[in-house]
């Protein structure tokens, strides 16, 4: 983009170095990325740790979600940095003092000693029995996976459910760590008034557990339609009841960051006003809180309590999980491109102008964005995540 | 010890020694020696061929600008706006630096910019030369 295009698009005194926004929307997917993870980690946790039977027909789902989205989450920083066969680098030599250089370590451990240790503990008696009951390519996937551990004798099955569940306890500060770091990362900028704040990798973290429970929860309607198969009532209404508490502490906390600002008022606060006011008006108010927050809140709480059908439960879960999936992506977008539109000197605001194709637009983004659910597909082809939860029901 | 432990050890050995075996091969032998880079480069940066002679070896043969013309004195350097001048130190006749034309050398320091500090006149070069060149007013040396 040309100068002329971009002075025509500030507004009062904005730096030269301002004009144009560094962080793209793929930096928007990153943390959007990550948040699903964590959020379809914990709602996984609430089964094997804090035992909620109703959750049981999704644990599997939601774990194999987390993996899928996990293998996507470092896509949109490369992406952006623009130089993938250097991307080693951060874990060949890392910087110890860079909290980005230990993001590295910290996805490592979560995508290893996490996620799919407990993957590999909770499905190996199934993978034993897969690759006996199977031929030829199949049988050696199954093998390779079980790492030739065959025995499902009641002791070596009774040490994957222990080892699984010691886990999962592990993982669940190792998702709080994996969000809450990427909340860290914003809210550690001390120059930019709009990420600076110790609520920061909080507010990250609850908006990280709503956004994995509404993604699982949207998931897996949307395999039992394709699938033909009838919704557990039970487990819909535990994971929407789960929805909406994560919700009002969510949407709690945001209000509390919202206040806190409103009160301390600093120098920044007129051109934050601005801001809000203006370019980001309606992701804001009218999506992030509005059609993502307050709106699915009320209808999960008067699907809670009200004597609703069936269907009418099914169709207000399904539509408020999507909803709060694009108001979380909302706030994403409003954190990471609204702390660019604002300059330094406080006197001025610039735009962002998201563009269609190249390696930072918008059919990237979404080819990045959706990719997971194509992974998704591929690791339930292979790992079946409803199996054993029929075959029980059966 | 259940059978899976052994397995899940040696399948975690085997990464960490892949990684730590790869990460031998693709980290410089000299990266840290002296800081938080590949210590070799400093040296490979240091052999690159020259391009700037320095404003000392100007003054040798042009000592009539380079003492005390207000340019001079006030910091900026011959090469700064002149471009890089070795080769025409080594071999006069063979190479010419850059000689002042337009505007465009003035502009760099000259244009006006907020964030500029106030010492350095600056100008909006559109109201100011009204297209013509700066030299038409100012010498170059002392403007």
């Amino acid at each position: 983009m040309d100068l002329g295009m971009l002075l025509a698009e500030t507004s009062g005194y904005v730096l030269p170095n301002e004009k144009e926004l560094q962080w793209s929307v793929l930096i928007v997917l990153y943390p959007y990325l990550t948040g699903l993870v964590a959020g379809a980690f914990i709602l996984a946790s609430l089964v094997r740790v804090f035992n909620s039977k109703p959750v049981a027909p999704v644990y599997r789902l939601a774990l194999l979600t987390a993996l899928a989205f996990l293998i996507c989450a470092p896509m949109p920083l490369i992406g952006h940095l623009g130089h993938p066969e250097r991307a080693f680098q951060i874990m060949a030599t890392p910087h110890l003092s860079s909290a980005m250089a230990m993001f590295g370590f910290v996805y490592a451990w979560y995508l290893m000693a996490v996620l799919l240790l407990e993957i590999y503990f909770d499905y190996r008696k199934e993978m034993v029995a897969w690759a006996q009951s199977s031929r030829g390519l199949k049988r050696l996937l199954y093998t390779v996976l079980t790492l030739g551990v065959m025995d499902t004798s009641e002791k070596a099955v009774r040490f994957d459910d222990r080892a699984g569940r010691f886990i999962t306890i592990i993982g669940i500060p190792s998702a709080a760590l994996l969000h809450g770091y990427v909340g860290f990362i914003f809210g550690s900028v001390k120059g930019n008034p709009w990420w600076s704040s110790v609520l920061m990798p909080l507010i990250f973290l609850l908006s990280a557990i709503v956004s994995g429970i509404a993604a699982v929860l949207v998931i897996y309607m949307a395999i039992n339609w394709y699938r033909r198969q009838p919704h557990d009532m039970k487990c819909l209404n535990a994971i929407g009841r789960y929805l909406m508490f994560a919700l009002i502490f969510d949407l709690s906390l945001e209000a509390l960051d919202v206040v806190h600002r409103m009160y301390e008022a600093g120098e920044w606060f007129e051109i934050l006003g601005l801001l809000g006011s203006g370019y980001l008006y309606y992701t804001i108010f009218g999506i992030q809180f509005f059609l993502g927050g307050i709106f699915p809140l009320v209808n999960l709480a008067l699907a809670q309590f009200l004597k609703a059908s069936d269907a009418t439960r099914q169709r207000v879960y399904f539509f408020s999980g999507l909803l709060v999936l694009i108001g979380v992506l909302c706030m994403r977008w409003n954190v990471v491109i609204g702390g660019q539109l604002f300059s330094k000197s406080l006197q001025g605001l610039t735009t962002y102008r998201l563009e269609l194709v190249g390696g930072e637009g918008a059919l990237v983004a979404i080819g990045v964005l959706f990719l997971p659910l194509a992974i998704l597909f591929v690791l339930a082809k292979i790992l079946p995540p409803w199996k054993a939860h029929e075959e029980a029901r059966a | 010890m259940a059978p899976q432990v052994p397995r899940l050890i040696l399948a975690f050995a085997t990464l960490v020694v892949g990684f730590l075996a790869f990460r031998s091969q693709v980290v410089p032998d000299s990266f840290g020696e002296t800081g938080f880079y590949r210590a070799d480069s400093v040296k490979e940066i240091g052999d690159l061929p020259m391009k700037h002679a320095g404003e000392e070896t100007c003054a040798t043969c042009h000592s009539d600008f380079a003492e005390a013309t207000s340019h001079v004195l006030g910091g900026v350097a011959c090469e700064s706006c002149h471009g890089p001048s070795l080769a025409h130190a080594e071999d006069g006749a063979s190479s010419k630096p850059n000689r002042l034309g337009g505007d465009v050398p003035c502009a760099r320091c000259h244009e006006e910019i907020a964030g500029r500090p106030s010492v350095i006149p600056q100008i909006v070069l559109e109201e100011h030369t009204g297209g013509e060149p700066c030299q038409s007013c100012h010498t170059v040396h002392e403007p």
